[in-house]
């Protein structure tokens, strides 16, 4: 097996000291900035010195210097989110240069097309959201109760109508949950501070911009789905359904399509995929039964992104993982093009390597599994695999008996890990998350409820 | 959770299949134990009852407001489904919790475990402050499905 990864295992330069510096602005976030003493006064200034000789100089500089002196205005909390955001995008692009030094090339940047203003009412509701946001920095998250964060669900309410924010309404709605849940704070036994404060800044950046357009194409022909990513929270479902795109005319290249749904708690487990619209079941039922989607007219971004159009037939039959070999796979000849991120997302537990692997050596213990391939050791991400999967069962445990699996190099905590999306473990079916997903008929539980919902409105009337 | 420099994490825990047939709605929210109950007898009727954390107070009414007439002396069997489907929902423990009930937690597994610890009194309550929380509930099974990209929702696996 070849040592393409080997390089892998040292960390970026300069990585470990962002980390120390990032490790230190958190705290200002965990105790309120209205709280904050000389520990993080001192974080905040290493963090202005960092951005010298960079376009962010002085707005940084005049931000910190405005926090440090407990000046609390909205647009300093904005500026310290791109600040934070733009050295977690750089460490991700330090990351992204490692993979392509490794032999996983890609980034070739994604062009924009015109910018959009959003209209006033959108306008309105995202400066709400920050406002929010910055209320949540000053009490910091130690002291997080229902009373900051109750108020903000009328806010999320309009931010779900509207078209153009439903990406930032449906990442929020997660975010204002999670820490509804997690009170009180106090109790917790341990709080996950790096994430909180991820979260924080990545929904004050979302808050004060929309995404702007990218150019795109126009993508007609074959779309291969090699597996599924499942992201899920309380209130949505986001499936991103990874694979090749095959025009027809034209080389092979890479594509992913997304398909957004926003849910009630109570659909979960193996109800998830009813919770998406019918117009996306041909996506689904491809995905299932392991057969290509064939494809009309669809946009496809520069980042690799296939926005589903509802013109699409399920078509014949394929092998997955012999055509996850012939792409993915480190050294093929028939490699194709890694995909990439708009780069205000880029962050490093975003980054996202597709990649093919057989004959590695791999050992599962205590429910987790690390494999050893191309000079790597990589642990399989647990946290990454939904629970409604067959696959958290399989990736935990025989990892000596798997014989080949498709899935996604990720980041976080320092290291790379595996996210597997298509695992052969040596039985008789291969098993990925999406293995028995249907989204047609079974909406009974979602029948219930507006059957109940009607009753109430009968009787109030 | 043992990783706190870790930034994906599964943060809920997951919750069990629930009758939503019988309770359509149950939150654990502003210090309340609230949400809708189907009525047994009535097809046509549902109920929206609560309970209130730190006193364990308690309600149960139709829509319109019309006390329920199981509520003699205790808690009704609607009070009772709702804390059954909260512990599907949420774990025992943590419904518990949120009620402010300190127990051993070894002797907190079931809904009935909870409601031996329900010692509050009748608070009677308008309906329509539940009622317009599930109407909110419902939306979500209401709006557009889309596809656009959304990286960020990979810091979201659970629930």
């Amino acid at each position: 097996m070849s040592q393409v990864f080997s390089t892998l295992a040292t960390l970026p330069a300069g990585y470990v000291e962002l980390e120390a510096m990032l490790d230190a602005l958190d705290e200002c976030f965990m105790l309120g900035f209205s709280r904050i003493g000389q520990d993080q006064i001192n974080a905040m200034q290493a963090i202005k010195r960092v951005f010298v000789g960079t376009p962010l100089e002085a707005k940084v500089a005049a931000c910190v210097d405005a926090l440090c002196r407990l000046e609390f205005m909205e647009q300093h909390f904005t500026v310290l989110a791109a600040a934070r955001a733009a050295l977690q995008g750089a460490q991700h692009d330090a990351l992204l240069s490692q993979l392509g030094q490794a032999g996983l090339g890609s980034a070739t940047e994604p062009e924009r097309a015109a910018q959009e203003e959003p209209a006033p009412p959108v306008k309105a509701w995202m400066e709400s959201s920050r406002h929010w946001l910055m209320e949540l920095a000053l009490a910091g998250f130690m002291q997080m109760d229902a009373a900051v964060l109750a108020p903000f669900t009328a806010t999320l309410e309009q931010l779900h109508e509207e078209p153009k924010t439903v990406r930032l309404g449906m990442f929020l709605t997660g975010v204002l949950r999670e820490f509804m849940d997690a009170l009180p704070v106090g109790e917790l036994e341990v709080v996950p501070r790096r994430r909180w404060v991820d979260l924080w800044t990545r929904g004050m950046v979302a808050a004060t911009g929309l995404p702007q357009p990218l150019k795109t194409e126009v993508a007609s022909g074959d779309f291969y789905p090699l597996g599924c990513d499942l992201r899920h929270h309380p209130n949505a479902v986001s499936a991103v359904i990874y694979g090749v795109y095959s025009p027809s005319k034209g080389k092979s290249r890479f594509a992913r399509m997304t398909l957004n749904s926003y849910k009630v708690d109570v659909v979960a487990g193996a109800d998830l995929w009813t919770a998406i619209d019918e117009v996306y079941s041909p996506a689904i039922s491809a995905l299932a039964s392991q057969k290509v989607l064939k494809i009309k007219d669809m946009e496809l971004r520069s980042t690799g992104d296939l926005i589903f159009n509802g013109k699409a037939t399920v078509g014949a039959a394929f092998d997955m993982m012999a055509l996850a070999k012939k792409h993915f796979e480190p050294g093929s000849k028939d490699a194709i093009e890694q995909p990439t991120l708009d780069p205000l997302d880029r962050h490093p537990a975003l980054l996202a390597g597709a990649i093919y692997l057989d004959g590695f050596k791999a050992k599962s213990s205590g429910g987790e599994s690390e494999l050893e391939a191309h000079g790597l050791s990589l642990s399989v991400d647990m946290d990454r695999i939904s629970s409604s999967s067959a696959l958290l069962d399989a990736a935990s445990k025989n990892a000596p008996k798997w014989k080949a699996l498709f899935g996604l190099l990720r980041f976080d905590q320092g290291a790379w890990r595996l996210q597997p999306l298509l695992l052969d473990d040596g039985g008789k079916k291969l098993v990925y998350t999406g293995q028995d997903a249907s989204n047609s008929g079974g909406k009974d539980t979602i029948g219930v409820l507006q059957e109940r919902a009607g009753k109430l409105l009968r009787q109030k009337a | 959770m043992a990783q706190p420099s870790k930034s994906v994490l599964k943060v809920q825990s997951e919750s069990k299949p629930r009758k939503v047939a019988k309770v359509p709605f149950v939150e654990l929210y502003n210090r309340r134990l609230q949400g809708v109950v189907s009525s047994g007898s009535d097809i046509n009727r549902v109920y929206v009852s609560f309970f209130e954390a730190g006193t364990t107070n308690y309600y149960c009414s139709t829509n319109n407001n019309r006390p329920c007439g199981g509520l003699r002396g205790g808690p009704c069997k609607h009070l009772s489904s709702l804390m059954d489907e909260a512990v599907l929902q949420y774990g025992a423990p943590k419904v518990a919790k949120s009620l402010g009930i300190d127990a051993d937690p070894n002797t907190i597994k079931r809904g009935g475990d909870i409601m031996r610890h329900i010692s509050g009194y009748q608070a009677k309550e308008e309906a329509s402050i539940v009622f317009s929380r599930f109407l909110s509930y419902l939306r979500y099974v209401e709006y557009e499905d889309t596809s656009e990209p959304a990286p960020e929702m990979s810091w979201f696996i659970s629930g």
